[in-house]
């Protein structure tokens, strides 16, 4: 990339609040200052209830902060008209989730591709990219299968083949082997460390401090509030 | 992997092609569904398709009906006459007169008798049957459209001679069909001889309880007016109008104002036209069918909404805008009820045909009927997933995404 000063920071919240209205008004997340700079791998790491959601909600351009302001790859997201908050999630940001989220009736190969669709790639283009993304992965022999014939660990090594295919600048998962057994998740763990060797950078939350101890950095949340933030050498 | 020229130009694309292929997942996944719901459109569609197609199909029989008739027949009738005490009458050299227009390809003139038909002496003098006695020339069944359907109508030189042509209903009246016993009838006190029987006379209905003499005898036996009541004319197509135009003044010269022209075929055409309850009510059935079927089309896209938060969340995190959601959900609702139409269309074209197959009449079935029918069904679909579309499009991404 051509400027090294607006690339380095990949993602900043600065002085992020998220309040949701009811009576009394829940302050999910309080005054958040947070930067994850290019290559980094994040564990974001806290009980339930403690902001996780929220804030993979706002790092990931899903939610708008009451307060403050996120940067995503330079991009400011309270400034961006719909149409440009959606380009920017589609184009700069992949998301792994706990439940895979691949769309029923898609072959593996089309679920990888569905991002791809939105930021205009073409037909012949969209299946190259999304046979390299899926032998990535190591599913390069499951690309016509349904999501309905696949295990839960190729589903969700399908869900990071979708995340990865466009390139983004984030990679983010919520909970992404939650819904795994102990040796699944291992191998899923391990891809995204591969992911981060090649130089993706990536921010897990995880309510699982184990899993979150093993990542080069961990932050820390409870009650809508950052209390510990480690970086490991 | 971005052009850096671009970074600045976030944009989400999808061309027509993609959006139709986006619009066709959820109807692929779910056949069933998709097939049940389509029925409903098809239903709607079908039937308004037959009841057009049905009644384009009895009017093309009924232009081909006329055609084979003639619409180039006409008849001049002695109108009301303003001067009382007058019997109205035309003209007595009026059929010759009007033989002398050019473009008249045929004339007969027709007076009535008073006498009656009887089938011997003994049946009582008051038993008539309703049937008239019609005073005529040789050129009456080629003028006025009749064909016989047993013997022969008198010749020029016959119009002295005591014979008679029955009209239909006159012979079933009299219960004559069969000629070769030279079967005759009793007119008022003279036995004529049955020469012929006349088919229905489509265009001039109340002749079929007429018969039929010569109108020299009629003037010899019965007293009968020398003046035609009624003059036949068969015109040369192109020129009917024409002739029509000309016939009053020529049939009457004196009072062109009393004579009555007309042209049967307008009027069988007009009396065809009006008799459509039936077709107000299967059109009111259509109608009411394609809105059940849009409801049917507008509840199962909510359902589908509601089943596919988690892929419309997807969808967004993937970079669809709320305009793609919009669209993803009306152009699956069109397509769902767009097959539906096309099924309706054939099923209606099939009824169409055979309902025309069964009735024995012409098969019509417009181009415009079909692009109205299909254009019905998009439309339908269009409305039914526009509030549906609108409810994905507005879920918020950051909820639509987690699981209930």
């Amino acid at each position: 990339m051509t400027n090294a000063v607006t690339t380095e920071t990949v993602l900043r919240l600065d002085g992020v609040s998220r309040t949701f209205p009811g009576t009394p008004p829940v302050e999910a997340l309080k005054s958040t200052t947070l930067e994850i700079r290019r290559g980094e791998f994040v564990g974001i790491v806290g009980p339930s209830g403690s902001g996780k959601s929220t804030m993979l909600n706002l790092i990931g351009a899903l939610d708008i902060p009451s307060t403050g302001h996120v940067v995503i790859d330079g991009f400011d997201v309270g400034e961006m008209s719909d149409a440009e908050v959606s380009a920017l999630r589609g184009q700069r940001i992949g998301f792994v989730f706990q439940t895979f989220n691949l769309i029923e009736g898609l072959t593996a190969l089309d679920n990888v591709a569905v991002g791809l669709t939105y930021a205009g790639v073409g037909r012949t283009e969209r299946a190259r990219r999304a046979t390299e993304a899926l032998e990535s992965v190591g599913l390069g022999h499951r690309m016509t299968h349904r999501p309905t014939e696949m295990s839960g660990g190729e589903r969700q090594r399908v869900a990071i083949a979708r995340a990865i295919v466009g390139k983004p600048a984030l990679l983010l998962a919520d909970e992404p082997t939650g819904n795994l057994d102990s040796v699944t998740s291992e191998s899923i763990i391990s891809i995204f460390r591969d992911l981060h060797v090649a130089g993706a950078t990536i921010a897990l939350i995880t309510h699982d401090p184990e899993l979150a101890a093993q990542l080069p950095r961990t932050v820390t949340l409870r009650d809508g509030q950052i209390v510990q933030d480690s970086t490991r050498v | 992997m971005f052009d850096p020229n671009e970074q600045r130009k976030l944009r989400s694309h999808l061309s027509a092609r993609e959006v139709f292929a986006i619009g066709s997942v959820g109807l692929r996944t779910r056949k069933m569904r998709t097939t049940l719901t389509a029925l409903g459109i098809a239903i709607g569609i079908a039937a308004l398709v037959a009841v057009m197609g049905i009644s384009a199909s009895s009017k093309q029989d009924l232009l081909d009906q006329l055609d084979a008739l003639g619409t180039n027949r006409l008849a001049v009738q002695a109108g009301s006459s303003f001067r009382p005490g007058s019997s109205p009458t035309l003209n007595a050299d009026a059929v010759a007169m009007i033989r002398r227009i050019a473009p008249v390809e045929s004339v007969s003139g027709m007076t009535t008798a008073s006498a009656t038909v009887r089938r011997t002496n003994y049946v009582s003098a008051g038993e008539t049957g309703g049937i008239s006695v019609q005073a005529t020339d040789a050129y009456f069944a080629q003028t006025a459209g009749a064909t016989l359907i047993a013997g022969r109508f008198f010749s020029t030189a016959e119009e002295a001679l005591p014979e008679i042509v029955l009209g239909y209903d006159a012979a079933t009246t009299l219960g004559i069909w069969d000629l070769s016993i030279n079967p005759m009838v009793y007119v008022s006190g003279h036995w004529f001889t049955v020469l012929g029987i006349l088919d229905r006379i489509p265009l001039f209905p109340n002749l079929d309880s007429a018969a039929f003499v010569g109108s020299k005898i009629a003037i010899d036996l019965f007293d009968a007016n020398v003046e035609p009541t009624t003059v036949y004319v068969v015109a040369q197509p192109n020129q009917v109008d024409a002739v029509q135009a000309v016939l009053g003044a020529t049939a009457n010269p004196e009072s062109p104002g009393e004579t009555e022209v007309s042209r049967p075929s307008d009027a069988i055409a007009a009396k065809k036209s009006t008799s459509d309850a039936l077709t107000a009510l299967l059109i009111g059935l259509g109608a009411v069918s394609l809105l059940v079927g849009g409801i049917g089309i507008a509840n199962v896209m909510v359902i589908s909404v509601l089943e596919r938060r988690t892929e419309i969340g997807v969808r967004r995190a993937l970079g669809a805008t709320k305009r793609h959601i919009r669209l993803q959900f009306v152009i699956e609702a069109v397509m769902l009820s767009a097959l539906g139409g096309a099924f309706g269309l054939a099923l209606g074209g099939l009824v169409t045909a055979g309902y025309s197959a069964l009735r024995n009449i012409s098969f019509a079935l417009p181009v415009s009927t079909l692009v109205a029918g299909f254009g019905a069904a998009v439309i339908v679909g269009a409305l039914a997933g526009l509030s549906p579309a609108s409810r994905a499009a507005h879920l918020a991404p950051a909820e639509a995404i987690r699981p209930l």
